[in-house]
């Protein structure tokens, strides 16, 4: 080996064709020249890293014995032919190299090999592919998913250097006093710029109307964040004067998804509610959301602005952190609480500027994080047993070639190379397995985590190496361990049979015992998540929500009060009137006080705690009966709850126990607060109307109201989804304008307030699913693996005279005895991570019993079934073959 | 590694100080499509070494530098070893190098 790389080493010095000595030189005649050429076209040949160095070797030997023919005389005819002849024995040359090196060399060879012993154990390859392709597509998809949620920065410039300016901690707005102080506060911002968070328009003219979500930013708000539109331009600081102010930038979705990402967008005018608009840029696809929510147009805040309050993003002067710059503030806070005092106090807070995803989607995330990892382990364990059964079933392989002179090098790198390429193919089976697993979990994934990608999710370069390094690291890993043994493979072990020593199947045995406990960690995090999910869909939401078809419909502005109104009316007379329509009623959003006083009608008083929302809904009389919602005292709501407006309530029976314990509340009045006195009419049960999860929910009562605005919902006598294309049709017909937010059926909505924990669930259900089966897998190989090892005992106890009764308690033993080595150390790592389910849970404790004795009964069924094959090997062991079988 | 008939003649003729590819062959009357093959071998197993030759002293000579070959320690164990398994090598050898230029 050393030779040529020494000799290529010293060639360079040589450096042969720039002498003038090559074929085309001088004397070199047509014969000459015609044995260059035939070597030159072997030389293409001649594997790569020896090409230069051999075409040198062979021009300069035919050069030589040229020169010594033509000295002096004319080379005679003869002479010509065996130069010729020579020449022509370059490719027996050429072929020799090629056996010593390959086409491509040495990599190729090695990777021919590898690939020719790969195919060779199509079985096992395909398993070792197959798990950890498994394993590795599903922690790149959740890595991607990650990733896009929470990891990744801000897509601004320098985002680290953003920050949140409010007046209250824990609040976002500034009033206008406070932020004309604040902003002027050079030393500590380098670029201050306010903005009112999205509001819905409605975007008409030449296009379908749609809505989106419209932003208000002062001019210098985007270049602030480094954002610069991909078509068009930014606001310039003239269009923050009224007037001037009717421009507005697309997102890349509204542009797509309205325009057809159409070019020519740029100048063109269409209407925003009434008012007309001329478009001027195009934001960048990167640019999906702001900190408070997803961006589908933004418009310049005119100067002044209309709102009394803003939040407000600030830019760091380089340099500065945010401890300091808190610090400085504080400094000017004081000065002017002394100087300028405010009633309620000068009061900054600077945070920096965060992603705002809530809690419970957070957790959920790390939560899936913490799954993808032990199912990883998992599967690399898996992959590992496998190649370790094979590296011991081909230790005769091995030591036979050591034996006839195979270096050991050459085999640790053969090894090396097959498990790297098997790793490299379960890499690219995995990258697609990833792309495929980031669709499903986008489509699956509630809104909730949806709405707070920043960009769009996708698997990009960063996931991808990723991905790759992950994949060598594995093959680095489950490679080096049986290269090293074969490596080892003496030649005394050549002719005996494969057998692992002890501690090597210790060793496996111990990996063995670790994937059964993790795969039981996940079977137990499964169990006690399914439990939650039944627990929440068993709840009894406190109305019907079978039949009901509700409608949203999107803010469109008329010309006036009267015409809405009337809009209004003709809808609910030919809604209702639909075929298989049973009953009409429209609800308002709901409101809610936090931090609120309760008053009696004799003076006493009640303060709920700070966690206990009052929420609040208004309703029309028909509400009750339209929903299904009982009354369990009183009654709903009548024509002339209407006309007096707000007088009436009717309350859930907790509120009611609560203001009046052991009494009953109808005819009662009490009063929130200082706002007017209400009656109570009737009572409800529980009404779970945002989903059985929904924390604030407890304390709640309904407003009457003739006029409700909000969301309209039909009873239907037949399948209320088989009704939506009338609806829409209807609404069409009735106002061309007017945009449908959403329809859908009462169990859809309701589904959808458990959306997110469907979406953990049936994520930690497939991860249990696969790391049952593999552990299955693992179980199997190992025990099949010690029982072929043992054929021989078998076999001469069979022999002896033993009975079955006597061999399968060993056999099964063994394996049995991993199994439950596994549980336990399972359980305790179970019951160790599992609080860091809590938060997912609902009505169930992280340490529930059923969870884990579920996960353990399952692993210890699936270990049994894993042993029946091996089983039935061991008791079909003909004591003759088994004999003879070494 | 297998010592053939002609493998001991090239192992032979590198011991008699022959050091490049068209030298032995015409010294042992074998083709180069034979002799190249068998040093290549013989490198591979790193019982030869080569190496390059001075391009001054190739300059001087009115040609581009050679490759030279020699045998290596093991080499020259596997020369002996060779000498003892086919005696007749180092006598036939004479006789060959005279009608050499004719055999190619």
């Amino acid at each position: 080996m050393s030779g040529p790389v020494r000799g290529s080493g010293e060639m360079r010095g040589a450096g042969v064709g720039e002498q003038g000595f090559g074929p085309g030189s001088g004397r070199a005649g047509l014969t000459m020249r015609a044995a260059q050429f035939a070597v030159r076209v072997f030389a293409r040949r001649v594997p790569a890293h020896r090409r230069a160095e051999w075409e040198a070797e062979w021009s300069s030997e035919l050069m030589h014995a040229w020169s010594e023919v033509t000295d002096d005389v004319r080379p005679s005819l003869r002479a010509r032919a065996r130069l010729l002849m020579r020449a022509l024995g370059a490719l027996a040359d050429v072929r020799s190299l090629r056996r010593l090196h390959g086409n491509g060399g040495d990599g190729g060879r090695l990777l021919r090999d590898a690939t020719r012993s790969i195919r060779r154990r199509p079985g096992l390859s395909v398993s070792v592919v197959f798990t950890l392709a498994l394993g590795m597509g599903s922690a790149v998809a959740i890595f991607t998913v990650l990733d896009g949620l929470m990891l990744r920065p801000l897509p601004f410039r320098d985002a680290q250097q953003l920050v949140t300016v409010s007046g209250a901690s824990g609040g976002l707005l500034l009033d206008q006093e406070s932020m004309a102080v604040w902003r002027s506060q050079s030393g500590v911002f380098a670029q201050a710029h306010a903005y009112a968070p999205s509001r819905t328009g409605t975007l008409s003219g030449g296009i379908e109307p749609t809505e989106a979500a419209t932003w208000m930013v002062e001019p210098g708000f985007l270049s602030m964040l480094g954002i610069t539109p991909v078509l068009g331009r930014d606001f310039t600081a003239d269009e923050s004067t009224p007037g001037n102010d009717r421009v507005v930038l697309l997102s890349d979705e509204v542009w797509r998804a309205s325009f057809g990402r159409d070019r020519a967008v740029i100048g063109r005018v269409v209407q925003l509610d009434t008012l007309p608009y001329t478009i001027i840029g195009v934001l960048p696809a990167t640019m999906r959301r702001l900190p408070l929510g997803i961006v589908g147009l933004v418009v310049p805040m005119s100067d002044p602005s209309p709102y009394p309050q803003l939040p407000m993003v600030a830019r760091l002067r380089p340099g500065l952190t945010v401890e300091s710059a808190v610090a400085r503030l504080e400094a000017t806070r004081a000065v002017l609480q002394r100087e300028r005092p405010r009633p309620d106090e000068w009061q900054v807070h600077v945070i920096p500027l965060a992603r705002g995803l809530p809690g419970g989607a957070r957790n959920a995330l790390w939560v899936l994080g913490g799954a993808v990892f032990f199912l990883l382990l998992i599967a690399c364990t898996n992959a590992a047993g496998l190649l370790f059964v094979q590296g011991v079933a081909r230790q005769p392989e091995f030591a036979l070639r050591a034996a006839l002179g195979g270096s050991r090098g050459v085999l640790f790198r053969q090894v090396f190379a097959e498990s790297l390429l098997l790793a490299l193919l379960a890499g690219i089976a995995g990258i697609g397995l990833a792309w495929w697993g980031v669709r499903g979990l986008l489509a699956l994934a509630p809104s909730v985590l949806v709405r707070f990608n920043y960009t769009p999710i996708g698997i990009e370069t960063r996931v991808l190496v990723f991905a790759f390094a992950l994949t060598l690291l594995t093959g680095l890993i489950f490679g080096l361990a049986p290269a090293w043994r074969a490596s080892r493979g003496s030649a005394a072990r050549a002719g005996r049979g494969a057998t692992a020593s002890r501690s090597q199947v210790r060793l496996r045995s111990a990996v063995q015992v670790l994937q059964l406990a993790m795969a039981v960690m996940l079977l137990a995090g499964a169990g006690l998540l399914g439990r939650s999910f039944l627990n929440l869909t068993s709840v009894d939401p406190g109305y019907e929500p079978e039949r009901l078809l509700h409608i949203e419909l999107a803010r469109r502005v008329r010309a006036d009060t009267a015409a809405t109104t009337a809009f209004h009316a003709s809808l609910e007379e030919r809604l209702s009137t639909l075929p298989g329509v049973t009953g009409y009623t429209r609800s308002s959003g709901q409101g809610f006080y936090v931090g609120y006083t309760l008053e009696r009608e004799d003076g006493t008083t009640l303060t709920p705690a700070s966690s206990e929302y009052l929420v609040m809904a208004t309703v029309d009389t028909a509400y009750f009966r339209v929903m299904g919602i009982p009354m369990l005292e009183g009654r709903p709501f009548n024509a002339s709850d209407v006309r007096t407006a707000s007088e009436a309530v009717v309350m859930g029976h907790e509120l009611a126990a609560a203001l009046w314990p052991g009494a009953s509340a109808v005819g009662r009045r009490f009063r929130v607060n200082d706002h007017p006195w209400v009656t109570v009419v009737g009572m409800t049960g529980s009404v779970k109307l945002d989903g059985p999860h929904d924390p604030l929910g407890r304390l709640f009562m309904f407003y009457p109201s003739a006029r409700v605005r909000g969301t309209i919902t039909l009873r239907t006598n037949g399948n209320p989804a088989a009704l939506a294309a009338a609806v829409r049709r209807t609404v069409r017909d009735l106002d061309p304008a007017q945009p449908i937010r959403t329809i859908e059926t009462g169990n859809a909505a309701l589904g959808e307030t458990i959306a997110q924990p469907r979406f953990l669930l049936v994520i930690m259900l497939v991860f249990a699913a696969v790391a049952l089966l593999l552990a299955g897998i693992g179980v199997y190989s190992l025990i099949a693996f010690t029982i072929s090892q043992r054929t021989r005992e078998l076999g001469v106890r069979m022999a002896l005279g033993a009975r079955w009764q006597n061999v399968i308690p060993d056999v099964v033993g063994s394996g049995m005895a991993m199994s439950i080595a596994g549980s336990l150390l399972g359980l305790f790592g179970a019951l160790i991570v599992s609080r860091y389910l809590r938060s997912q849970l609902f009505g169930l404790s992280p340490l529930d019993p059923a969870a884990y004795l579920l996960a353990i009964g399952l692993l210890l069924a699936a270990s049994l079934v894993a042993l029946l094959g091996p089983l039935r090997r061991a008791l079909g062991v003909d004591p003759v073959k088994a004999l003879r079988a070494d | 590694m297998r010592i053939t008939y002609p493998t001991a003649i090239v192992l032979t003729a590198l011991g008699n100080g022959h050091r490049h590819g068209f030298d032995i062959i015409d010294v042992t009357g074998l083709r180069a499509g034979t002799v190249y093959p068998i040093l290549r071998r013989l490198e591979d197993e790193s019982l030869v070494r080569s190496s390059w030759e001075r391009v001054a002293r190739a300059r001087a000579a009115g040609r581009p530098p050679r490759r030279n070959y020699r045998l290596t320690a093991a080499g020259e164990a596997m020369l002996r070893e060779t000498q003892e398994r086919y005696p007749g090598v180092e006598r036939l050898f004479g006789a060959a190098a005279d009608e050499g230029m004719a055999a190619t």
